[in-house]
């Protein structure tokens, strides 16, 4: 029969992350006593339900946003590039970043607190990509694998800024070790309305992500062909760029520079559902949110009462799970 | 199905003129070259390896922009037109497709049906439009359907690409040598099913072999040095001895009922 192939169904990925979710309650310096989250119902009033409602179910939730961004970033910046091994931070996103979260810490500025760092560490990712795409245009580059040199010289400027200002402008009242503990990428616990906007974002990240999914299927069938397909490339490529710089810059916001979730996760999704980037783009939302969840989830509960960075747990983990990556691809 | 005298105009599928691409610092590549396309005609482009055959496919196709000269497609100038609106003039297969990624020939089928509507997400899997499923068996590409791309033989792999490509109608079909790797059964399919596209399609081959030149087209315009060395009616061409020299080895004709075929000598 030639006639329909059942698309993949969401199911299995909204279960696992549910049950992640669930996971990422239970888990913490404190476990959560599993009857606590069974008596859900029964006392509203309890007031270690309150705590985890007021303060683990935020952070659990805002690490699902975070790893759901990372997982669409990955897709789309992987399409872009046509290249299996592009990453979010690809195009100075992480070193730009860390750039605007070292100011927002070190320099003090007119804003609120606890914005400081989320808005300049997205200005931040956002603005080093939009540079970078900006400086090859103006440089007259087209393709792909210059642009990506210029994301390397502009990473290199980017990361050289931020030593010299903490080299210059630490001290007692600042130290080296918050500038750093921030680049090793951690979920802070949100407000409610922070998470709200979190979510609303998260939501509009993936809405991006499934409208532009159609024009990556046809970059990957070469520049001519996608062209003549209709596809308007170089300015396709280009608002494509900046919606994944976007989407990067969201969860960088939200939780600091997470390493190797947006580059593993859409490969392992590609090999369960296929490379057409429309359900791509959705199931890799669920697997990044749900491994974020359950990878966060032990970023607080395996030391503690300290918290490990969650950066530096998905680089331990993501690297080698990279490589046995690299390792099957070979062997394909 | 003859030659018509070219006249402009929206009956016209595709007319090239003076076209002109050259690659920065480097000598042209394509100079001064005119090709008309009528409805219900095979053209075939034939000339020697170097010859601009490719590039020339490229800047009808759209893939790449003409340094001078102009393309009108049904009378529009190209230029002036939404990418969108000229893919649904144009239909272009290239020369050895490739996908970056590794598609099943579902998936290929699934993106190829989205001609002049490149951010529409079109059926993600379920391909069950009659034509979809008149591709699918003219192609013979049922048994083969839920396989990958890079698990295909070159041939299987071509056969998938022209299906996906050049399977639905579109004023004109391009094709860069999309007999190259098959054989010879599945040459003779797919030219006859050029052959049988409807009067209001024009088709352009790139071929290098000359004799399925001489069975299926009506006209066949030769290239050389980016230049068009010659153009006529099959039978015209065939018996040139303008071949013989763009080839630089003697060739033998021998005819055929259907007309004139060629051996080397």
């Amino acid at each position: 029969m030639t006639g329909v192939e059942r698309p993949h169904s969401v199911l299995p990925g909204i279960g696992i992350g549910i049950a992640a979710v669930l996971l990422g309650l239970w888990l913490g310096a404190q476990r959560g006593d599993p009857a606590l989250l069974a008596g859900l119902f029964d006392d509203p009033m309890d007031p270690r339900l309150r705590l985890l409602i007021a303060w683990r179910l935020p952070r659990v939730l805002a690490a699902w946003c975070v790893g759901a961004c990372l997982g669409i970033a990955g897709v789309l910046f992987q399409g872009l590039f046509r290249n299996p091994l592009a990453e979010p931070f690809l195009l100075g996103g992480a070193p730009g970043a860390a750039l605007g979260a070292t100011i927002a810490l070190l320099i003090p500025l007119p804003l609120p607190g606890p914005l400081a760092i989320p808005l300049l560490a997205f200005a931040g990712a956002w603005g080093a990509t939009a540079g970078v795409v900006g400086l090859a245009r103006l440089a007259g580059v087209r393709d792909a694998a210059t642009l990506l040199l210029a994301g390397v010289a502009v990473s290199a400027v980017l990361a050289a800024v931020r030593s010299l200002l903490m080299l210059a402008l630490t001290d007692e009242s600042v130290s080296l070790q918050l500038v750093l503990s921030w680049t090793l990428g951690g979920i802070a616990t949100p407000h409610w309305p922070g998470l709200g906007l979190l979510a609303l974002l998260t939501a509009l990240a993936l809405m991006a992500g499934r409208h532009l999914a159609p024009g990556l299927d046809l970059l990957g069938l070469g520049d001519d062909v996608a062209r003549n397909m209709g596809l308007p490339l170089e300015r396709f490529q280009r608002v494509g760029i900046l919606v994944a710089a976007a989407v990067t810059a969201v969860a960088v916001a939200a939780g600091g520079l997470v390493a190797f979730v947006g580059l593993v996760i859409p490969h392992m999704v590609r090999w369960r559902i296929g490379p057409l980037h429309r359900p791509l783009c959705v199931h890799a939302a669920l697997a990044g949110g749900a491994a974020t969840v359950v990878l966060d989830a032990f970023a607080r509960s395996l030391m503690p009462p300290a918290d490990i960075p969650l950066g530096l747990l998905t680089a331990m983990i993501g690297a080698p799970v990279f490589i046995v990556i690299l390792i099957r691809e070979q062997n394909r | 199905m003859m030659a018509t005298p070219p006249a402009a105009g929206p009956s016209i599928p595709l007319e090239a003129s003076a076209l002109g691409f050259r690659r920065p610092g480097r000598a042209d590549v394509l100079k001064d070259v005119s090709v008309t396309l009528h409805a219900g005609t095979v053209v075939a482009l034939v000339g020697p390896n170097g010859s601009g055959k490719s590039t020339l496919m490229r800047l009808l196709a759209g893939g790449l922009l003409p340094d001078r000269g102009r393309i009108l497609l049904r009378g529009r100038d190209a230029a002036t037109m939404t990418p969108a609106d000229r893919a649904r003039q144009v239909a272009y297969l290239p020369q050895d497709f490739s996908s970056h990624w590794n598609l099943s020939v579902r998936e290929l089928l699934s993106i190829g049906s989205r001609r002049g509507r490149p951010l529409s997400p079109g059926p993600a899997a379920a391909l069950d439009d009659p034509m979809t499923r008149t591709v699918i068996e003219r192609f013979r590409l049922e048994p083969i359907l839920n396989r990958r791309l890079q698990s295909l033989s070159g041939g299987e792999r071509a056969r998938a690409a022209c299906a996906a490509f050049l399977g639905r109608p579109a004023p004109v079909l391009l094709a860069d040598e999309p007999t190259a790797s098959l054989d010879i059964g599945h040459q003779l399919a797919l030219m006859e099913w050029f052959r049988e596209q409807n009067d209001r399609t024009a088709c352009l081959l790139v071929l290098h072999d000359l004799n399925l030149a001489a069975r299926f087209a009506d006209r066949i315009v030769l290239l050389d040095r980016g230049r068009v060395a010659q153009e006529g009616t099959t039978a015209e061409i065939m018996d040139s001895p303008r071949l013989d020299i763009l080839f630089g080895a003697p060739l033998t004709r021998v005819r055929q009922p259907w007309g004139t075929a060629v051996l080397p000598s």
